[in-house]
């Protein structure tokens, strides 16, 4: 034991300390609390995004029929589908309102500046049909890319010149979803920091007294919003003359390798791994490890659901196996550590008054995936005879999660987004179907077992220790009966 | 203008298992015939409730032990606005023992 207390000793003035310091940075700050702002339009979007799937092939083909599959479309497309216009306004917001101003003008100037420095136009349909070939509703290819050429080609130089140059004056809708994810959190997080800076240093207009409030307070952020536009407008300019743009270059050289990262085997047994960690030093790990991986993960997600909108959900074309979902509804199922070996060992098998006062006080919390009473009741923190199962619970899991997704048992999440609190088993089957559902109750059963050993001990050296003091006080009470 | 309740704030992660502990509290508080106004939020609201004018602004300021690494930007936040804050007990939080964690924000709306 006292070697134990070395070691934690050691965690909790050596390595925590860094840790804690960089997650209240203000930036990790802002990320994180502006990144539940996207939530709301992530879980509308995803009933809309069920809706215009419905996974009944003759429901689904009577929706599109009727054109209510379109409408459903639209609904998802301007709240899931632009979720990085959510994430920079409320990371920019989140931002200056921790540092005392007034957050909405700054929220607004970061997302003018998001839309500033993308390339507002798209490629024209034309061209991709030159490339691709005509496809029909049912995804057949109906003309070759070679055959639209060919036809094109036949048409007179400057209508083909009309015909293929980039479509101008719309907003590219590819680049406000996960896409630009990673542009909207350095845009959020860069404008919320230089709009502070101004602010603190006093780079406002400053109107006379007698000037209404509400009427100066238009004035108060008109400084720093011009000098962020202006510098992003030569940023613009600057990647305009090499023709691309701040947003894409983010795209390529950040999210793609992180998003790699995050998605692969490595990274998922890391992410699982994390939660426990934090945890069993008594701090919140979901919370701190899905502010980071997040950023990462809510892109895949949207991927995943862009695939599945589009009908072309797989792996072969590009389909994300470690998405935010595998993150909220299998490493953190029923609470951090997938605690629910726990409470249906408290079910049927706990003997200690401790282990079945908590049981009787965790078991709906845990259906809706909450377990703090555990994890500071049972104690799970910081307690070593519980540490085996709560570390290797999450890893296991992730790793024969990610291991039936690969090889092909279970079809990839869908990209659909349940609540964190939604029930096990109800959100697997919204996140990826009854198959989903399936294997996320083996994985409550691999809880079990692995809990199952680990407890009954633990809960044996409670049960004794509560016999013995019932003991004492029985024979506490006979002598005091005794001398009377 | 006094207020009628003090308003015991708690705050968490998401707000999610404190607000168990609120209705254990409320229970507890009922028991002893007292009245206060508890609600349970999420640490990133904290902000915009202690940013309320004075008269619905909470009271004291009780943090879940899951959020101690933001102990020291909470009490700033709290200093700010001059509201006593504390650290909910582990063990007490646990067992959702309420009539505890009441005593200890009795104890805490007593230092005012």
């Amino acid at each position: 034991m006292q070697e134990q207390k070395g070691f934690s000793g050691f965690i909790n003035t050596k390595v925590m300390p860094p840790i804690m310091k960089f997650v209240n940075t203000k930036g990790v700050r802002a990320l994180q609390d502006g990144m539940v702002y996207t939530l709301p339009f992530i879980i509308i979007g995803s009933v809309f995004l069920i809706l215009s799937n419905i996974p009944i092939p003759s429901v689904a083909a009577a929706l599109t029929a009727s054109g209510w599959s379109a409408f459903f479309s639209q609904a998802y497309n301007v709240t899931f589908n632009i979720l990085s216009i959510w994430a920079v306004v409320g990371m920019a917001f989140v931002y200056v309102q921790n540092e005392g101003y007034e957050g909405l003008p700054a929220g607004l100037t970061a997302l003018a500046t998001f839309f500033l420095i993308q390339t507002l136009s798209i490629a024209n349909p034309v061209k991709t049909a030159m490339g691709s070939g005509v496809t029909n509703a049912a995804g057949k290819v109906v003309m070759t890319g070679k055959a639209v050429t060919a036809n094109i080609d036949k048409l007179p130089k400057a209508l083909q010149g009309v015909m293929t140059a980039p479509v101008t004056g719309v907003l590219n809708i590819t680049w406000l979803g996960g896409q630009g994810m990673i542009g909207a959190i350095v845009v959020g997080l860069v404008v919320g920091w230089a709009y502070s800076a101004m602010m603190k240093a006093g780079w406002k207009i400053t109107l006379p007294e007698q000037v209404p409030a509400s009427v100066a307070k238009q004035f108060t952020a008109m400084i720093p919003a011009g000098v962020i536009i202006t510098v992003a407008m030569f940023i613009y300019a600057g990647f305009s003359y090499l023709h691309t743009d701040l947003l894409q270059l983010l795209y390529q050289v950040l999210e793609l390798p992180l998003q790699g990262l995050s998605d692969s085997l490595g990274g998922a047994l890391v992410i699982a791994f994390a939660v426990p960690f934090f945890w069993f030093f008594g701090i919140h790990g979901g919370l701190i490890v899905g502010a980071v991986a997040g950023a990462f993960l809510i892109p895949n997600t949207a991927a995943n659901a862009t695939l599945y909108h589009a009908g072309k959900l797989s792996l072969a074309n590009g389909a994300h196996i470690v998405t935010n979902e595998f993150y909220n509804n299998f490493i953190n199922l029923t609470g951090s550590g997938i605690t629910i070996g726990l409470v249906i060992f408290t079910l049927f098998a706990a003997k200690s008054t401790q282990f079945k006062t908590l049981g009787k006080i965790e078991l709906v919390p845990a259906i809706f995936n909450i377990n703090e009473p555990f994890l500071f009741g049972i104690p799970i923190v910081m307690n070593p005879m519980l540490a085996v199962p709560f570390f290797l619970v999450p890893v296991v899991v992730a790793l024969s999660t990610y291991f039936v997704i690969r090889v092909g048992i279970v079809p990839p999440l869908n990209g659909v987004a349940a609540p964190w609190t939604t029930p096990a088993i109800i959100s697997g089957f919204l996140i990826g179907g009854w198959k989903m559902a399936i294997w996320q109750t083996c994985t409550l059963v691999i809880s079990t077992l692995i809990y199952w050993p680990f407890a009954k001990s633990y809960d044996n050296m409670l049960y004794k220790k509560e016999q013995a003091k019932l003991a004492e006080d029985e024979a506490a009470d006979k002598t005091a009966a005794d001398a009377q | 203008m006094a207020k009628d309740e003090k308003i015991i704030m708690l705050a968490c992660s998401a707000g999610m298992s404190t607000s168990m502990l609120v209705k254990k509290m409320q229970d507890a508080a009922e028991k002893d015939g007292v009245s206060y106004k508890i609600f349970a939020t999420s640490s990133a609201d904290v902000t915009n409730q202690l940013s309320k004018p004075e008269d619905d602004r909470p009271d004291i300021l009780m943090l879940g032990p899951q959020i101690a690494y933001m102990q020291n930007d909470m009490q700033k936040k709290a200093d700010k606005v001059g509201i006593p804050m504390a650290m909910i007990n582990m063990q007490d939080y646990g067992m959702m023992n309420g009539e505890k964690v009441l005593q200890a924000a009795e104890k805490l709306l007593g230092d005012k």
